[in-house]
């Protein structure tokens, strides 16, 4: 019999609480009852059961340690030893919880979800913002790539400049030439790597080259095999590979034998050398995604011999000592010599020129994402604020009734500090308690967050529950213990013990009810400030979801298809044979309209041609242009709308006069509104300048992300504009399970092209987009939801409690002949005069915060009134309901009884 | 001998007088589940057993490690003789209190309506 494997969940909960209670035989008893509790009473019922038993004998456990201890202090120092309150309180304060459960667990799981939601969102900050990068001495390595000159950084207050590709040429005279690093090596991200069929055609694989010292800069030992030679990297030499650890076991199933087996890659053949080590994670910000194979980048090669091929990033190792921003200035003063060196691919026309930019690798790899997290972190910290100050006010409700034994205490010789202690003792037993709820709690939302959380957070796969996670957990644990008790203890012990014996059990004036007030309103101020943030970001959702794509993106499908390769036909000849791939696809079954765009909607364009008037001087080239080229047919399959002139149409061809297509927001921005058919345009793409006449208008697509707004792009025929790679967009309305294997195979059986890559739907490449977005709208809507909930349940607990507790005065009321409905609107009264201050002090706040939003926000101002008119309507809804069910009690009060009581 | 067992702590003793050589923490446990049909907390019964050990009505020993529960070991429970002799002592009590009473009983549990 195998052993029972319980859920992790319950095996940390174990350990946490049961670690010492006699604990392998008592571990093995819950064991082996869960595994039969399995088999009879199914695997949900079984957890349950064991939770409750867990919980129940770990309480058990430590009161009866509590007892022990006591016990054994008695004897080894007598009474009044220094501990001896402190465990006599815990001891009472865990009799009293057993005496009022409901209490009890009300504190607990108020503080439990506060203490979750932060210890969720600081274990992903700790794993992405502040765990350090899994290489040697990781502090000094940088990351290192061209800047432009019109953009030179991403993030100037953090001092985080753009990085994009260099050329390998630049990057080999810099190399030479600076003294700040010890070492560089340079990364080129291509994906070139073709794998023989597998049964569905060949398959294209994600493949980086490396330049010499890459591995020995991280510090990577080949786990099988070796590394690359130094002669491997230089063209002529045989070609070579590594294989990751991933795709070893999964290609090769682990086999030790691998290594000298032949892999057919584009052109030619190589031989596999090595595998990396399984622990190798390579550089996210310098390596996107995890490539399968690793070939040696030879910087001599004839691909690499201009300097207008910016393909390349690079990583380096700083010098001992040499800072980011040394490093940057060097920089620098390099690229500029080497624009005055070798203007060729380095200077524009206008005499501006490419730069060399630095980053901190964990910088360069974190980076804007930090931000986002320290929106999720405030946010759950606010939830936090709102659960310490919840169970406050419960605390202090629970001491009021204990007024009378407290004041008993005191007069029987009890010090302040000593009834202080008691009441504090109480809330740091309570808020252990709900620390370990809390733990339980982000153990689950640590797998919600991974679930849900967009891949792109950069080494999400990192996030875990760690031991530093716990640590944390138990800081804000202690915390907001000591934040919802002190309050109470303090207010409490006060007055003297006569006041509290003679005023124990009535009264309507109580001393803490303004401290009560307060904390009910504070914590409806944070539901407010939560749900106008939770309301923004939806409403900006929806607006998100909303926009008009600028085409009809049902029954889309569309697959990047790459024309050139290594010794495929050129020019003329290989648009012929493009157009037999593109025949062979219109001839599958379902296809009604076929067309292809450089780039689809949805997909950043990668091309951001230079653009200017006749007239103008081409240093005021227009930014910020997107370039695109495409087929006949494209806009007709995708059902975008021409508004002015003309299609592409197949008389448009590389001999012919070049033509371009531009939509509404060139035609508004770059031509100032004018007429747009006939107007002529200066086009620089690259060096090669060119002019272009206009021939139509199309309505505006989205291209990258609806949030993006629309910007202005230039459409030119595919024949005319000198592109490697196609998407083909085909309309069908044949299901995309069956349409896309169709689909691939009519392409992989033209040799002249590589595999399709990226066979999407339209709508799933629209959703795609969406998926930060939508996350950051479900993590604060949570937040919000839950945050509502605890005010609600303050403000009601507060309100009831008053009720109960004046009683007395309600009975008169009622006895005086005071109509019922009159009762109710003084408990209302009370509860709404809270909810509207709280309301306007959270508005006051959302108001004040609105720059933390502005930037997730699309087509909705952070001070958007709608948004705050609903914020209004939902609190006071809640509020109203949260109010009424006390003010009802009140009005059942029986005068007779209650007088008779007294 | 002390004070009288608790209710509990008789059904704990029963259970090993059941299970003879085969008593520790997770039979004890189904033991009474099945035999009263309550749920039982295994905190409950662990705080019970160690109560009747400090007692000396019940010594424990440690058994060899077993698959199905991951390769722990369990805690095996013995009734020792002051043990047996207190639980007759309680069946006693109760035997000699309810001589007699147990006709009326049920008339009365009869009357109210079972």
């Amino acid at each position: 019999m195998s052993e029972p494997r319980l859920p992790a969940v319950d095996r940390l909960l174990i350990r946490l609480l049961l670690r010492g209670v006699g604990s392998e035989f008592v571990v093995g008893d819950l064991v082996e009852r869960f595994a039969v509790d399995v088999r009879t009473l199914g695997a949900r019922a079984a957890r349950r059961r064991l939770r409750r038993a867990v919980l129940k004998t770990a309480l058990a456990w430590w009161s009866r340690r509590a007892v022990a201890a006591r016990r054994w202090e008695r004897v080894v120092r007598g009474r009044g030893g220094v501990m001896s309150g402190w465990i006599e309180d815990a001891r009472n304060a865990v009799r009293g919880m057993a005496r009022r459960p409901g209490f009890a667990a009300g504190v607990v799981l108020t503080l439990g979800l506060g203490i979750g939601a932060t210890t969720t969102i600081f274990s992903v900050v700790d794993a992405v913002l502040l765990e350090r990068l899994p290489y040697e001495e990781p502090d000094r390595l940088a990351a290192l790539g061209a800047t432009f000159p019109t953009r030179e950084w991403a993030d100037e207050g953090a001092g985080r400049q753009h990085l994009a590709g260099m050329s390998v040429a630049n990057f080999v005279d810099f190399a030479e030439r600076s003294r700040s690093f010890e070492s560089l090596a340079a990364v080129e991200s291509s994906s070139s790597v073709l794998i023989p069929d597998r049964g569905d055609g060949p398959e294209l694989v994600a493949a980086s080259s490396v330049s010499e010292g890459f591995f020995e800069m991280l510090g990577v030992a080949p786990a099988v095999g070796r590394l690359f030679l130094p002669h491997e990297y230089s063209a002529g030499s045989d070609a070579v590979f590594l294989l990751s650890w991933g795709a070893w076991q999964r290609r090769f199933g682990g086999d030790p034998d691998v290594i000298g087996r032949a892999l057919e890659r584009i052109g030619t053949n190589a031989e596999i050398v090595g595998v990396l080590p399984r622990d190798f994670t390579p550089p996210e910000a310098i390596v996107p995604g995890t490539p399968d194979f690793w070939m040696p980048l030879q910087p001599d090669h004839d691909r690499y011999a201009g300097r207008g091929r910016r393909s390349v990033g690079a990583i380096g190792r700083l010098g001992p000592g040499v800072t980011v921003e040394a490093a940057r200035e060097e920089a620098r003063a390099i690229a500029a010599e080497l624009a005055r060196d070798f203007p060729d691919g380095n200077v524009y026309p206008d005499g501006s020129h490419f730069g060399i930019g630095v980053n901190g690798l964990h910088a360069e790899t974190v980076g804007g994402v930090g931000r986002t997290l320290g929106l999720f972190l405030g946010a759950a910290t606010l939830l936090l604020g709102l659960s310490a100050m919840n169970a406050a006010t419960l605390l202090l409700a629970r001491a009021l009734d204990r007024r009378r034994e407290l004041g008993v205490r005191s007069a029987l010789g009890a010090s302040r500090l000593r009834v202080t202690r008691l009441l504090l003792v109480e809330a740091l037993v309570l808020s252990g308690l709900g620390g370990l709820a809390g733990i339980a709690v982000a153990a689950g939302g640590v797998e919600l967050f991974l679930a849900l959380a967009p891949r792109s957070i950069p080494r999400i796969d990192a996030v875990a529950v760690d031991t530093r996670v716990l640590f944390a957990a138990a800081a804000v644990t202690l915390a907001s213990g000591l934040a919802a008790g002190l309050l109470p203890a303090v207010r409490l012990s006060r007055a003297g013990p006569w006041t509290r014996l003679h005023g124990g059990g009535r009264g309507s004036s109580e001393p803490t009810s303004r401290l009560r007030s307060a904390l009910v309103g504070a914590q409806i101020a944070v539901a407010v400030l939560l749900l106008s943030g939770a309301g923004l970001l939806f409403n900006s959702f929806v607006r998100i979801v909303n926009t008009d794509p600028g085409f009809e993106p049902d029954d889309l499908v569309s697959m990047n298809v790459a024309v050139k390769r290594p010794g495929a036909p050129e020019g003329e000849e290989m648009w012929q044979a493009w157009d037999l791939v593109l025949a062979e696809i219109a001839r599958v079954p379902g296809v009604t309209a076929w067309g292809c765009p450089s780039n689809t909607p949805y997909q950043s364009p990668k091309r951001a041609p230079r653009i200017h008037l006749p007239g103008e001087p081409p240093e005021k080239g227009r930014e910020g242009v997107a370039g695109y080229s495409a087929t006949p047919g494209y806009f007709d399959v995708i059902g975008s709308r021409l508004l002015a002139g003309r299609g592409f149409e197949p008389g448009d061809r590389a001999d012919t006069e070049p033509v371009a297509i531009v939509n509404e927001t060139f035609v508004r921005t770059v031509l100032g509104g004018d007429e747009a058919v006939g107007a002529v345009l200066h086009h620089m793409e690259g060096e090669i300048p060119t002019t272009l006449r206009v021939v139509g208008v199309v309505e505006d697509m989205v291209q990258t992300r609806a949030e993006d707004g629309p910007a202005a792009a230039v459409y030119r025929p595919y024949t005319q504009a000198d592109w490697p790679w196609l998407n083909v967009v085909v309309r069908s309305a044949t299901p995309p399970e069956e349409l896309i294997p169709e689909l691939r195979r009519a392409v992989t059986r033209f040799s002249s092209v590589v595999p399709p890559r990226q066979i999407t739907t339209m709508r799933d490449r629209m959703s795609a987009t969406r998926i930060g977005p939508r996350f950051q709208t479900l993590l604060i809507g949570a937040f919000a939801a839950v945050a509502l909930a605890l005010a609600a349940a303050g403000l009601y607990g507060s309100l009831a409690h008053a009720v109960r507790r004046r009683r007395r005065e309600m009975g008169v009321r009622v006895a005086l002949g005071a109509e019922r409905r009159r009762v109710v609107l003084l408990v209302l009264r009370q509860g709404l005069g809270l909810v509207l201050a709280g309301l306007i002090a959270g508005l006051v706040g959302t108001l004040a915060s609105t720059r933390v939003l502005a930037g997730y926000l699309y087509g909705v101002e952070p001070n958007d009134p709608a948004t705050i008119a609903g914020v209004g309507v939902v609190l006071v809804a809640v509020a109203v309901v949260a109010c009424l069910v006390p003010a009802r009690r009140a009005t059942r009060v029986d005068p007779v009884e209650v007088l008779r009581t007294e | 001998m002390g004070r009288v067992l608790g209710e509990f702590e008789q059904l704990i003793l029963f259970a090993l007088l059941e299970l003879e050589d085969d008593a520790y923490g997770a039979s004890i446990v189904r033991t009474i589940e099945e035999r009263t049909g309550r749920d039982v907390s295994p905190g409950a019964v662990y705080t019970a057993l160690d109560r009747l050990g400090t007692r000396g009505l019940v010594s424990s020993s440690v058994g060899e490690p077993t698959p199905e529960r991951g390769g722990r070991r369990r805690k095996y429970y013995r009734m020792e003789p002051e043990g047996a002799l207190e639980l007759s002592r309680s069946i006693e009590v109760l035997r000699s209190m309810s001589a007699g009473l147990l006709p009326k009983l049920e008339a009365m549990m009869g009357g109210s309506g079972r």
